[in-house]
Protein backbone atom coordinates (compact mmCIF):
# COMPACT_ATOMS: atom_id res chain seq x y z
CA UNK A 1 0.00 0.00 0.00
CA UNK A 2 2.62 2.74 1.16
CA UNK A 3 4.74 1.50 -2.56
CA UNK A 4 1.38 2.51 -4.19
CA UNK A 5 0.79 5.73 -2.03
CA UNK A 6 4.43 6.71 -2.89
CA UNK A 7 4.11 6.19 -6.57
CA UNK A 8 1.10 7.84 -6.73
CA UNK A 9 2.67 11.46 -5.35
CA UNK A 10 5.85 10.85 -7.05
CA UNK A 11 3.37 10.95 -10.12
CA UNK A 12 1.44 13.95 -8.96
CA UNK A 13 4.62 15.93 -8.49
CA UNK A 14 6.04 15.15 -12.10
CA UNK A 15 3.50 16.19 -13.35
CA UNK A 16 3.42 19.66 -12.20
CA UNK A 17 3.61 22.50 -8.81
CA UNK A 18 1.67 20.60 -5.83
CA UNK A 19 -0.73 23.55 -6.01
CA UNK A 20 -4.71 23.13 -5.17
CA UNK A 21 -5.57 25.22 -7.97
CA UNK A 22 -7.47 25.06 -11.72
CA UNK A 23 -4.92 24.43 -14.47
CA UNK A 24 -5.50 26.96 -17.14
CA UNK A 25 -7.07 23.95 -19.39
CA UNK A 26 -7.94 20.40 -18.85
CA UNK A 27 -4.87 19.42 -20.58
CA UNK A 28 -2.07 21.97 -18.58
CA UNK A 29 -0.77 19.53 -16.13
CA UNK A 30 -1.28 16.45 -18.28
CA UNK A 31 1.25 14.06 -20.21
CA UNK A 32 3.88 16.21 -22.35
CA UNK A 33 1.84 15.36 -25.22
CA UNK A 34 -1.04 17.12 -23.71
CA UNK A 35 0.97 20.03 -22.85
CA UNK A 36 1.70 20.65 -26.26
CA UNK A 37 -1.95 21.53 -27.10
CA UNK A 38 -2.41 24.05 -24.60
CA UNK A 39 -1.72 27.03 -26.81
CA UNK A 40 -4.16 25.92 -28.92
CA UNK A 41 -6.71 24.87 -26.11
CA UNK A 42 -6.42 28.95 -25.62
CA UNK A 43 -6.62 29.74 -28.95
CA UNK A 44 -10.04 28.36 -29.14
CA UNK A 45 -11.19 30.09 -25.90
CA UNK A 46 -10.32 33.26 -27.35
CA UNK A 47 -11.96 32.52 -30.47
CA UNK A 48 -15.02 31.26 -28.50
CA UNK A 49 -15.30 34.67 -26.78
CA UNK A 50 -15.52 36.24 -30.53
CA UNK A 51 -17.66 34.39 -32.88
CA UNK A 52 -21.06 34.88 -32.37
CA UNK A 53 -22.85 31.85 -31.48
CA UNK A 54 -24.66 30.02 -34.90
CA UNK A 55 -21.40 31.10 -36.74
CA UNK A 56 -19.70 28.47 -38.84
CA UNK A 57 -15.72 28.62 -38.33
CA UNK A 58 -13.45 27.26 -39.92
CA UNK A 59 -10.36 26.35 -38.10
CA UNK A 60 -6.87 25.47 -39.77
CA UNK A 61 -3.35 25.81 -38.54
CA UNK A 62 -0.67 28.41 -39.63
CA UNK A 63 1.73 25.41 -40.58
CA UNK A 64 -0.42 23.22 -42.38
CA UNK A 65 0.72 19.67 -40.72
CA UNK A 66 -1.06 20.66 -37.57
CA UNK A 67 -4.60 20.73 -39.18
CA UNK A 68 -5.21 17.64 -37.55
CA UNK A 69 -8.35 15.41 -36.73
CA UNK A 70 -7.84 16.01 -33.30
CA UNK A 71 -7.60 19.66 -33.50
CA UNK A 72 -11.06 19.74 -35.17
CA UNK A 73 -12.95 17.34 -32.83
CA UNK A 74 -11.01 19.76 -29.94
CA UNK A 75 -12.68 22.73 -31.55
CA UNK A 76 -16.01 20.72 -31.89
CA UNK A 77 -15.68 20.50 -28.05
CA UNK A 78 -14.76 23.69 -27.15
CA UNK A 79 -16.99 25.87 -29.48
CA UNK A 80 -19.86 24.15 -29.09
CA UNK A 81 -22.25 27.74 -29.64
CA UNK A 82 -21.01 28.25 -33.05
CA UNK A 83 -21.01 25.57 -35.56
CA UNK A 84 -17.18 24.26 -36.91
CA UNK A 85 -15.94 23.45 -40.07
CA UNK A 86 -12.12 21.80 -40.92
CA UNK A 87 -9.39 22.82 -42.72
CA UNK A 88 -8.59 19.21 -43.78
CA UNK A 89 -9.56 18.20 -47.28
CA UNK A 90 -11.09 14.96 -46.63
CA UNK A 91 -13.16 16.79 -43.90
CA UNK A 92 -13.83 19.52 -45.57
CA UNK A 93 -18.22 20.52 -45.18
CA UNK A 94 -19.55 22.12 -48.32
CA UNK A 95 -20.34 26.29 -48.46
CA UNK A 96 -18.20 28.86 -46.82
CA UNK A 97 -17.67 29.90 -43.28
CA UNK A 98 -18.42 32.91 -41.44
CA UNK A 99 -14.87 32.95 -39.98
CA UNK A 100 -11.66 31.50 -40.53
CA UNK A 101 -9.60 30.92 -37.45
CA UNK A 102 -5.97 30.95 -38.09
CA UNK A 103 -4.27 29.37 -35.02
CA UNK A 104 -0.37 30.14 -34.65
CA UNK A 105 0.34 32.87 -37.19
CA UNK A 106 -1.46 34.30 -40.54
CA UNK A 107 -3.44 32.44 -43.29
CA UNK A 108 -5.09 34.95 -45.35
CA UNK A 109 -7.68 33.62 -47.82
CA UNK A 110 -9.17 35.33 -50.88
CA UNK A 111 -12.72 36.40 -50.33
CA UNK A 112 -12.04 37.14 -45.95
CA UNK A 113 -10.43 40.26 -44.48
CA UNK A 114 -8.60 40.18 -40.69
CA UNK A 115 -11.35 40.30 -37.99
CA UNK A 116 -8.76 40.44 -35.20
CA UNK A 117 -5.13 39.52 -34.21
CA UNK A 118 -5.83 36.77 -31.39
CA UNK A 119 -2.84 35.74 -28.99
CA UNK A 120 -2.78 32.53 -30.50
CA UNK A 121 -3.44 33.44 -34.33
CA UNK A 122 -5.37 35.34 -36.73
CA UNK A 123 -8.93 35.83 -37.21
CA UNK A 124 -10.89 36.22 -40.73
CA UNK A 125 -14.36 37.27 -41.43
CA UNK A 126 -16.39 36.06 -44.87
CA UNK A 127 -16.18 39.50 -47.16
CA UNK A 128 -20.02 40.01 -47.88
CA UNK B 1 -21.44 27.22 -9.81
CA UNK B 2 -22.10 25.68 -13.28
CA UNK B 3 -19.18 23.04 -12.49
CA UNK B 4 -20.76 22.36 -8.99
CA UNK B 5 -24.71 21.97 -10.13
CA UNK B 6 -22.92 19.58 -13.85
CA UNK B 7 -21.32 17.59 -10.79
CA UNK B 8 -24.03 17.50 -8.55
CA UNK B 9 -26.12 16.28 -11.47
CA UNK B 10 -23.81 13.27 -11.39
CA UNK B 11 -23.29 12.63 -7.83
CA UNK B 12 -26.73 12.30 -7.35
CA UNK B 13 -26.83 9.58 -9.38
CA UNK B 14 -27.52 7.18 -6.00
CA UNK B 15 -30.65 9.32 -5.21
CA UNK B 16 -32.06 8.89 -8.90
CA UNK B 17 -31.42 4.97 -8.48
CA UNK B 18 -32.56 4.29 -4.76
CA UNK B 19 -35.71 2.90 -5.34
CA UNK B 20 -34.60 0.16 -7.17
CA UNK B 21 -31.85 -1.14 -4.11
CA UNK B 22 -34.82 -3.11 -2.08
CA UNK B 23 -35.23 -5.12 -5.58
CA UNK B 24 -31.72 -5.72 -6.59
CA UNK B 25 -30.18 -6.20 -3.45
CA UNK B 26 -32.39 -5.90 -0.67
CA UNK B 27 -30.11 -7.28 2.04
CA UNK B 28 -27.30 -4.94 0.85
CA UNK B 29 -25.42 -3.56 3.53
CA UNK B 30 -25.76 0.48 3.52
CA UNK B 31 -22.36 1.29 1.70
CA UNK B 32 -23.47 -1.30 -0.84
CA UNK B 33 -26.56 -0.02 -1.31
CA UNK B 34 -25.39 3.57 -1.80
CA UNK B 35 -23.40 2.08 -4.89
CA UNK B 36 -26.18 -0.34 -5.84
CA UNK B 37 -28.64 2.72 -6.20
CA UNK B 38 -25.53 4.63 -7.93
CA UNK B 39 -25.31 1.69 -10.93
CA UNK B 40 -29.32 1.66 -10.87
CA UNK B 41 -29.57 5.62 -10.84
CA UNK B 42 -26.80 5.62 -13.87
CA UNK B 43 -28.44 2.41 -15.51
CA UNK B 44 -31.88 3.74 -15.09
CA UNK B 45 -30.88 7.38 -16.36
CA UNK B 46 -29.12 6.58 -19.69
CA UNK B 47 -32.16 3.93 -20.57
CA UNK B 48 -34.37 6.79 -20.33
CA UNK B 49 -32.71 8.95 -22.47
CA UNK B 50 -32.23 6.25 -24.92
CA UNK B 51 -35.90 5.21 -24.73
CA UNK B 52 -36.66 8.86 -25.39
CA UNK B 53 -34.40 9.07 -28.51
CA UNK B 54 -36.19 6.07 -29.83
CA UNK B 55 -39.69 7.92 -29.48
CA UNK B 56 -38.42 11.28 -30.82
CA UNK B 57 -38.82 12.54 -27.31
CA UNK B 58 -36.38 15.56 -26.62
CA UNK B 59 -35.13 15.52 -23.24
CA UNK B 60 -35.98 17.48 -20.72
CA UNK B 61 -35.64 17.02 -16.65
CA UNK B 62 -39.50 16.84 -16.14
CA UNK B 63 -39.26 14.03 -18.57
CA UNK B 64 -35.99 12.32 -17.45
CA UNK B 65 -37.60 12.18 -13.90
CA UNK B 66 -40.91 11.35 -13.58
CA UNK B 67 -40.44 7.77 -14.14
CA UNK B 68 -37.85 8.29 -11.08
CA UNK B 69 -40.36 9.96 -9.77
CA UNK B 70 -42.89 6.88 -10.40
CA UNK B 71 -40.48 4.42 -8.69
CA UNK B 72 -40.06 6.40 -5.59
CA UNK B 73 -43.97 6.18 -4.96
CA UNK B 74 -44.00 2.18 -5.69
CA UNK B 75 -40.96 1.93 -3.34
CA UNK B 76 -42.77 4.18 -0.81
CA UNK B 77 -45.87 2.36 -1.18
CA UNK B 78 -44.19 -0.92 -0.53
CA UNK B 79 -43.76 0.12 2.55
CA UNK B 80 -40.06 -0.18 4.73
CA UNK B 81 -37.66 -2.15 3.66
CA UNK B 82 -36.24 -5.28 4.86
CA UNK B 83 -33.47 -4.13 7.14
CA UNK B 84 -29.95 -5.09 5.96
CA UNK B 85 -28.79 -5.84 9.54
CA UNK B 86 -26.32 -4.85 11.53
CA UNK B 87 -22.65 -5.15 11.03
CA UNK B 88 -20.36 -5.41 13.77
CA UNK B 89 -18.54 -1.56 14.80
CA UNK B 90 -15.82 -1.38 12.66
CA UNK B 91 -12.97 -1.14 15.06
CA UNK B 92 -9.84 1.50 15.34
CA UNK B 93 -7.67 -0.40 12.60
CA UNK B 94 -10.57 -0.82 10.34
CA UNK B 95 -11.31 2.95 10.69
CA UNK B 96 -7.52 3.96 9.76
CA UNK B 97 -7.63 1.57 6.90
CA UNK B 98 -11.13 3.21 5.67
CA UNK B 99 -9.35 7.16 6.52
CA UNK B 100 -6.49 5.79 4.11
CA UNK B 101 -8.78 4.49 1.53
CA UNK B 102 -10.45 8.50 2.16
CA UNK B 103 -6.81 10.24 1.17
CA UNK B 104 -6.61 7.74 -1.61
CA UNK B 105 -9.52 8.71 -3.05
CA UNK B 106 -8.53 12.71 -1.80
CA UNK B 107 -5.35 12.01 -4.18
CA UNK B 108 -7.18 10.94 -6.96
CA UNK B 109 -9.42 14.26 -6.63
CA UNK B 110 -6.31 16.13 -7.12
CA UNK B 111 -5.02 14.13 -9.78
CA UNK B 112 -8.46 15.26 -11.73
CA UNK B 113 -9.02 18.38 -10.67
CA UNK B 114 -5.72 19.41 -11.61
CA UNK B 115 -6.00 18.21 -14.95
CA UNK B 116 -3.05 15.65 -14.01
CA UNK B 117 -5.13 12.76 -15.61
CA UNK B 118 -6.92 13.69 -18.02
CA UNK B 119 -8.05 11.43 -20.76
CA UNK B 120 -6.97 12.71 -24.69
CA UNK B 121 -10.45 11.15 -25.63
CA UNK B 122 -12.12 13.56 -23.09
CA UNK B 123 -11.62 16.22 -25.57
CA UNK B 124 -11.77 14.31 -28.73
CA UNK B 125 -14.85 12.71 -28.63
CA UNK B 126 -16.61 11.78 -24.79
CA UNK B 127 -17.33 15.65 -24.42
CA UNK B 128 -18.00 16.82 -27.84
CA UNK B 129 -20.51 13.51 -27.47
CA UNK B 130 -21.89 14.57 -24.33
CA UNK B 131 -22.51 18.21 -25.16
CA UNK B 132 -23.81 17.66 -28.38
CA UNK B 133 -26.26 15.35 -27.30
CA UNK B 134 -27.27 17.82 -24.43
CA UNK B 135 -27.99 20.32 -26.85
CA UNK B 136 -29.86 18.62 -29.59
CA UNK B 137 -32.01 17.06 -25.85
CA UNK B 138 -31.42 13.53 -27.60
CA UNK B 139 -28.63 10.89 -28.83
CA UNK B 140 -27.96 12.73 -31.82
CA UNK B 141 -28.04 10.45 -35.20
CA UNK B 142 -27.12 13.42 -37.03
CA UNK B 143 -23.83 14.27 -35.50
CA UNK B 144 -22.80 10.40 -34.89
CA UNK B 145 -23.35 9.86 -37.93
CA UNK B 146 -21.15 12.81 -40.05
CA UNK B 147 -18.69 11.59 -42.05
CA UNK B 148 -16.41 14.17 -40.65
CA UNK B 149 -17.39 13.01 -37.13
CA UNK B 150 -15.98 8.78 -37.89
CA UNK B 151 -12.93 9.04 -35.49
CA UNK B 152 -15.54 9.66 -32.63
CA UNK B 153 -16.21 5.95 -32.81
CA UNK B 154 -20.42 6.51 -33.35
CA UNK B 155 -21.00 3.15 -32.18
CA UNK B 156 -19.45 3.13 -28.71
CA UNK B 157 -21.99 2.71 -26.18
CA UNK B 158 -24.22 5.69 -25.07
CA UNK B 159 -23.60 4.98 -20.87
CA UNK B 160 -20.86 8.03 -20.50
CA UNK B 161 -22.35 10.84 -23.29
CA UNK B 162 -25.80 10.55 -21.78
CA UNK B 163 -24.77 10.94 -18.30
CA UNK B 164 -23.07 13.44 -19.32
CA UNK B 165 -25.40 15.41 -21.16
CA UNK B 166 -28.03 14.88 -18.39
CA UNK B 167 -25.36 16.49 -16.11
CA UNK B 168 -24.92 19.31 -18.45
CA UNK B 169 -29.09 19.25 -18.18
CA UNK B 170 -28.43 20.35 -15.16
CA UNK B 171 -25.81 22.92 -15.18
CA UNK B 172 -26.64 24.78 -18.45
CA UNK B 173 -23.33 24.52 -19.92
CA UNK B 174 -21.02 21.57 -20.25
CA UNK B 175 -18.33 21.97 -17.36
CA UNK B 176 -14.77 20.26 -18.85
CA UNK B 177 -12.89 20.96 -15.28
CA UNK B 178 -15.94 18.93 -12.95
CA UNK B 179 -16.50 16.30 -15.77
CA UNK B 180 -13.11 14.78 -14.25
CA UNK B 181 -14.18 14.85 -10.92
CA UNK B 182 -16.41 11.82 -12.19
CA UNK B 183 -12.86 9.81 -11.51
CA UNK B 184 -12.96 10.07 -7.76
CA UNK B 185 -16.02 9.89 -7.54
CA UNK B 186 -16.52 6.46 -9.28
CA UNK B 187 -13.77 5.52 -7.43
CA UNK B 188 -15.39 5.99 -4.05
CA UNK B 189 -18.61 4.59 -5.01
CA UNK B 190 -16.37 1.42 -6.11
CA UNK B 191 -14.33 1.51 -2.72
CA UNK B 192 -18.63 1.87 -1.24
CA UNK B 193 -19.21 -1.12 -2.70
CA UNK B 194 -16.62 -3.39 -1.89
CA UNK B 195 -16.62 -2.33 1.64
CA UNK B 196 -20.19 -3.13 1.35
CA UNK B 197 -19.86 -6.39 0.32
CA UNK B 198 -16.68 -7.19 1.75
CA UNK B 199 -17.70 -6.36 5.26
CA UNK B 200 -19.29 -9.15 5.93
CA UNK B 201 -17.92 -12.09 4.55
CA UNK B 202 -14.58 -10.68 5.41
CA UNK B 203 -15.01 -8.69 8.73
CA UNK B 204 -14.35 -5.07 9.31
CA UNK B 205 -10.93 -5.05 9.34
CA UNK B 206 -9.90 -7.22 6.86
CA UNK B 207 -12.57 -5.53 4.49
CA UNK B 208 -11.16 -2.39 5.28
CA UNK B 209 -7.52 -3.28 4.22
CA UNK B 210 -8.60 -4.80 1.31
CA UNK B 211 -11.29 -2.06 0.49
CA UNK B 212 -8.12 0.35 1.07
CA UNK B 213 -5.82 -1.52 -1.00
CA UNK B 214 -8.34 -1.59 -4.28
CA UNK B 215 -8.47 2.20 -3.84
CA UNK B 216 -4.88 2.93 -4.29
CA UNK B 217 -4.44 0.30 -6.60
CA UNK B 218 -7.21 1.32 -8.97
CA UNK B 219 -6.66 5.39 -8.21
CA UNK B 220 -3.10 5.07 -9.27
CA UNK B 221 -3.89 3.18 -12.27
CA UNK B 222 -6.57 5.52 -13.36
CA UNK B 223 -4.47 8.11 -12.98
CA UNK B 224 -1.57 7.35 -14.78
CA UNK B 225 -3.39 6.09 -17.49
CA UNK B 226 -5.05 9.09 -18.32
CA UNK B 227 -9.11 7.97 -17.49
CA UNK B 228 -10.26 11.18 -15.93
CA UNK B 229 -13.12 12.52 -18.27
CA UNK B 230 -13.01 8.87 -20.22
CA UNK B 231 -15.42 5.96 -19.94
CA UNK B 232 -13.14 3.95 -17.74
CA UNK B 233 -14.14 4.94 -13.56
CA UNK B 234 -17.77 4.31 -15.08
CA UNK B 235 -17.02 0.82 -16.12
CA UNK B 236 -14.60 -0.18 -13.70
CA UNK B 237 -17.30 1.16 -10.92
CA UNK B 238 -20.13 -1.06 -12.81
CA UNK B 239 -17.39 -4.27 -12.41
CA UNK B 240 -16.42 -3.51 -9.21
CA UNK B 241 -20.19 -3.97 -7.88
CA UNK B 242 -20.60 -6.80 -10.08
CA UNK B 243 -17.52 -8.59 -9.02
CA UNK B 244 -18.29 -7.68 -5.37
CA UNK B 245 -22.01 -8.37 -5.11
CA UNK B 246 -20.65 -11.85 -6.77
CA UNK B 247 -17.75 -12.49 -4.64
CA UNK B 248 -19.36 -11.44 -1.75
CA UNK B 249 -22.84 -10.63 -2.44
CA UNK B 250 -24.37 -14.47 -1.93
CA UNK B 251 -27.27 -15.47 -4.10
CA UNK B 252 -29.16 -12.01 -2.72
CA UNK B 253 -27.36 -9.33 -4.64
CA UNK B 254 -27.67 -11.42 -7.95
CA UNK B 255 -29.90 -8.50 -9.26
CA UNK B 256 -26.99 -6.08 -8.04
CA UNK B 257 -24.16 -8.01 -10.03
CA UNK B 258 -26.87 -8.81 -13.22
CA UNK B 259 -27.62 -4.61 -13.07
CA UNK B 260 -23.64 -3.57 -13.20
CA UNK B 261 -23.29 -5.79 -15.79
CA UNK B 262 -25.82 -4.39 -18.05
CA UNK B 263 -24.26 -1.15 -17.19
CA UNK B 264 -20.96 -2.27 -18.55
CA UNK B 265 -22.30 -3.27 -21.56
CA UNK B 266 -23.56 -0.06 -21.98
CA UNK B 267 -20.31 2.20 -20.97
CA UNK B 268 -17.74 0.40 -23.61
CA UNK B 269 -17.68 -2.37 -26.31
CA UNK B 270 -15.10 -4.50 -23.91
CA UNK B 271 -18.10 -4.13 -20.98
CA UNK B 272 -20.03 -6.47 -23.14
CA UNK B 273 -16.90 -8.50 -23.03
CA UNK B 274 -16.40 -8.62 -19.49
CA UNK B 275 -20.44 -9.22 -18.32
CA UNK B 276 -20.21 -12.18 -20.58
CA UNK B 277 -16.97 -13.67 -19.23
CA UNK B 278 -18.40 -13.25 -15.49
CA UNK B 279 -21.80 -14.57 -16.32
CA UNK B 280 -20.12 -17.92 -17.56
CA UNK B 281 -17.33 -17.69 -14.94
CA UNK B 282 -20.12 -17.31 -12.10
CA UNK B 283 -22.58 -19.42 -13.22
CA UNK B 284 -20.83 -22.45 -13.88
CA UNK B 285 -20.01 -22.73 -10.37
CA UNK B 286 -22.74 -24.61 -8.75
CA UNK B 287 -21.86 -23.30 -4.97
CA UNK B 288 -24.33 -20.44 -5.85
CA UNK B 289 -26.75 -23.39 -5.93
CA UNK B 290 -29.80 -23.00 -8.99
CA UNK B 291 -29.78 -23.86 -11.92
CA UNK B 292 -26.50 -23.23 -14.55
CA UNK B 293 -29.19 -21.60 -16.99
CA UNK B 294 -31.13 -19.40 -14.82
CA UNK B 295 -28.03 -17.91 -13.05
CA UNK B 296 -27.10 -17.21 -16.71
CA UNK B 297 -29.97 -16.01 -17.98
CA UNK B 298 -30.17 -14.07 -14.80
CA UNK B 299 -26.63 -12.56 -15.08
CA UNK B 300 -25.92 -12.50 -18.90
CA UNK B 301 -29.56 -11.60 -20.57
CA UNK B 302 -29.75 -7.80 -19.41
CA UNK B 303 -26.14 -7.00 -20.81
CA UNK B 304 -26.79 -8.81 -23.75
CA UNK B 305 -30.24 -7.60 -24.08
CA UNK B 306 -28.99 -3.45 -23.77
CA UNK B 307 -26.26 -3.92 -26.17
CA UNK B 308 -27.95 -5.79 -28.54
CA UNK B 309 -30.89 -2.85 -28.72
CA UNK B 310 -27.75 -0.37 -28.81
CA UNK B 311 -26.86 -2.37 -31.64
CA UNK B 312 -29.70 -2.51 -33.71
CA UNK B 313 -30.40 0.81 -33.17
CA UNK B 314 -26.95 1.41 -34.72
CA UNK B 315 -27.56 -0.48 -37.71
CA UNK B 316 -30.75 1.18 -38.19
CA UNK B 317 -28.99 4.46 -38.16
CA UNK B 318 -25.82 2.99 -40.17
CA UNK B 319 -23.59 3.67 -36.96
CA UNK B 320 -22.69 0.20 -36.65
CA UNK B 321 -18.73 0.25 -36.27
CA UNK B 322 -16.30 -1.71 -34.19
CA UNK B 323 -19.69 -3.71 -33.84
CA UNK B 324 -19.18 -4.79 -36.98
CA UNK B 325 -16.65 -6.63 -36.15
CA UNK B 326 -15.41 -9.17 -38.93
CA UNK B 327 -11.91 -8.15 -38.99
CA UNK B 328 -9.42 -10.33 -39.94
CA UNK B 329 -6.82 -11.93 -37.98
CA UNK B 330 -3.52 -10.94 -38.44
CA UNK B 331 -0.76 -13.71 -36.23
CA UNK B 332 1.97 -11.18 -37.69
CA UNK B 333 0.65 -8.90 -35.30
CA UNK B 334 1.46 -11.59 -32.40
CA UNK B 335 4.88 -10.49 -31.76
CA UNK B 336 3.92 -7.35 -31.69
CA UNK B 337 1.32 -7.55 -29.34
CA UNK B 338 4.07 -9.50 -27.38
CA UNK B 339 6.11 -7.43 -26.67
CA UNK B 340 3.71 -3.65 -26.75
CA UNK B 341 1.22 -4.82 -24.00
CA UNK B 342 3.49 -5.71 -21.27
CA UNK B 343 4.91 -2.10 -21.64
CA UNK B 344 1.96 -0.61 -21.54
CA UNK B 345 1.58 -2.62 -18.67
CA UNK B 346 4.01 -0.84 -16.54
CA UNK B 347 2.05 1.93 -15.20
CA UNK B 348 4.98 3.92 -14.97
CA UNK B 349 6.14 2.04 -11.83
CA UNK B 350 7.82 -0.68 -13.07
CA UNK B 351 4.30 -3.35 -13.04
CA UNK B 352 4.23 -2.04 -9.07
CA UNK B 353 0.30 -2.93 -9.61
CA UNK B 354 0.51 -6.34 -10.85
CA UNK B 355 3.15 -6.76 -8.13
CA UNK B 356 1.26 -6.03 -5.21
CA UNK B 357 -2.08 -8.05 -6.92
CA UNK B 358 0.92 -10.86 -7.49
CA UNK B 359 1.59 -10.63 -3.77
CA UNK B 360 -1.40 -10.90 -2.85
CA UNK B 361 -2.48 -13.59 -4.70
CA UNK B 362 0.09 -15.58 -4.12
CA UNK B 363 -0.35 -14.91 -0.23
CA UNK B 364 -4.25 -16.46 -0.86
CA UNK B 365 -2.48 -19.46 -2.68
CA UNK B 366 -2.99 -21.35 0.72
CA UNK B 367 -6.61 -20.83 1.36
CA UNK B 368 -7.50 -20.93 -2.13
CA UNK B 369 -8.25 -18.47 -4.92
CA UNK B 370 -11.30 -16.99 -5.84
CA UNK B 371 -11.06 -19.07 -9.17
CA UNK B 372 -13.93 -17.70 -10.86
CA UNK B 373 -12.67 -13.99 -11.00
CA UNK B 374 -9.01 -15.53 -11.95
CA UNK B 375 -11.09 -17.21 -14.99
CA UNK B 376 -12.87 -13.61 -15.65
CA UNK B 377 -9.25 -11.45 -15.56
CA UNK B 378 -7.84 -14.67 -18.10
CA UNK B 379 -11.15 -14.24 -20.26
CA UNK B 380 -10.60 -10.89 -20.43
CA UNK B 381 -6.62 -10.97 -21.16
CA UNK B 382 -7.09 -13.26 -24.35
CA UNK B 383 -10.18 -11.39 -25.80
CA UNK B 384 -7.84 -8.24 -25.16
CA UNK B 385 -4.72 -9.82 -27.36
CA UNK B 386 -7.61 -10.84 -29.88
CA UNK B 387 -8.69 -7.45 -30.66
CA UNK B 388 -5.13 -6.12 -30.71
CA UNK B 389 -4.88 -9.04 -33.94
CA UNK B 390 -8.04 -7.95 -35.23
CA UNK B 391 -6.80 -4.62 -35.70
CA UNK B 392 -7.22 -3.02 -39.68
CA UNK B 393 -4.19 -1.44 -38.75
CA UNK B 394 -0.12 -2.24 -36.87
CA UNK B 395 -1.45 -2.21 -33.90
CA UNK B 396 1.60 -0.82 -31.88
CA UNK B 397 0.00 2.90 -31.33
CA UNK B 398 -3.24 1.14 -30.29
CA UNK B 399 -1.88 -0.58 -27.77
CA UNK B 400 0.00 2.64 -26.67
CA UNK B 401 -2.99 4.50 -26.60
CA UNK B 402 -5.75 2.04 -24.92
CA UNK B 403 -3.63 -0.76 -23.29
CA UNK B 404 -2.93 0.68 -20.37
CA UNK B 405 -7.15 1.35 -19.86
CA UNK B 406 -7.90 -2.34 -21.20
CA UNK B 407 -5.57 -4.34 -18.77
CA UNK B 408 -7.32 -2.32 -15.69
CA UNK B 409 -10.31 -4.76 -16.42
CA UNK B 410 -8.29 -7.96 -15.69
CA UNK B 411 -5.85 -6.55 -12.57
CA UNK B 412 -9.56 -6.04 -11.07
CA UNK B 413 -10.37 -9.11 -11.68
CA UNK B 414 -7.53 -10.75 -10.32
CA UNK B 415 -7.88 -8.63 -6.89
CA UNK B 416 -10.87 -10.40 -6.41
CA UNK B 417 -9.34 -13.17 -7.09
CA UNK B 418 -6.86 -12.26 -4.36
CA UNK B 419 -9.61 -11.31 -1.72
CA UNK B 420 -11.89 -13.09 -2.57
CA UNK B 421 -9.26 -16.08 -0.75
CA UNK B 422 -9.01 -13.94 2.53
CA UNK B 423 -12.65 -15.08 2.92
CA UNK B 424 -12.48 -16.52 6.51
CA UNK B 425 -16.44 -16.99 6.63
CA UNK B 426 -19.22 -16.24 5.01
CA UNK B 427 -22.54 -15.41 6.36
CA UNK B 428 -24.73 -17.13 3.53
CA UNK B 429 -22.23 -20.56 4.19
CA UNK B 430 -21.82 -20.73 0.60
CA UNK B 431 -17.86 -21.21 1.22
CA UNK B 432 -15.95 -21.58 4.10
Amino acid sequence: MAALAAAQLAFLAARGPLRLEAPRTVYSNGHPAQRAAEPYLLFLREVRGIVPAGATVRIRAARSAENSVPAFYMAIGLLPEQRVASSLPELRAPGEADFVACYGGECAEPGYREARRLAGGTLYERIH
Amino acid sequence: MIGLRFFLGIAALPVLGWPAVRWLAPEAERTARLAIAAAAGAVLLCGEMFAASLLGLDWNAPLLLAPIAVLWVIGAAAGREKSSGQSARAGAAAVLALAVSAAGVGLVAFAAATGRSTATDFLLFWGPQAQDFAQTRRIDIAFLAAPANYYMHPDYPPELPCLDAWAMLVAGRFAWGAALLELPLFLALSAAAFWGFARRALGSRPAAEWTALLVLLLGYCLTVSMSAGAAEPLLLFFEVVALAALVFGGSGALGAAALALAGCALTKVEGLAFSLFVSAAFCADRRRGGSIGRCLALLALPAAGVALVWVFFCARHGLLDIYRGGGRLHPEYFGIVLRELPAAGRYEAGYLPWLVVGTALAAGLRRGLELRAGLVAILFFLFTVYVYLHMSVEPTQWIAWSASRLLLTPLTALFFAAAGAAKPFSPWGERT
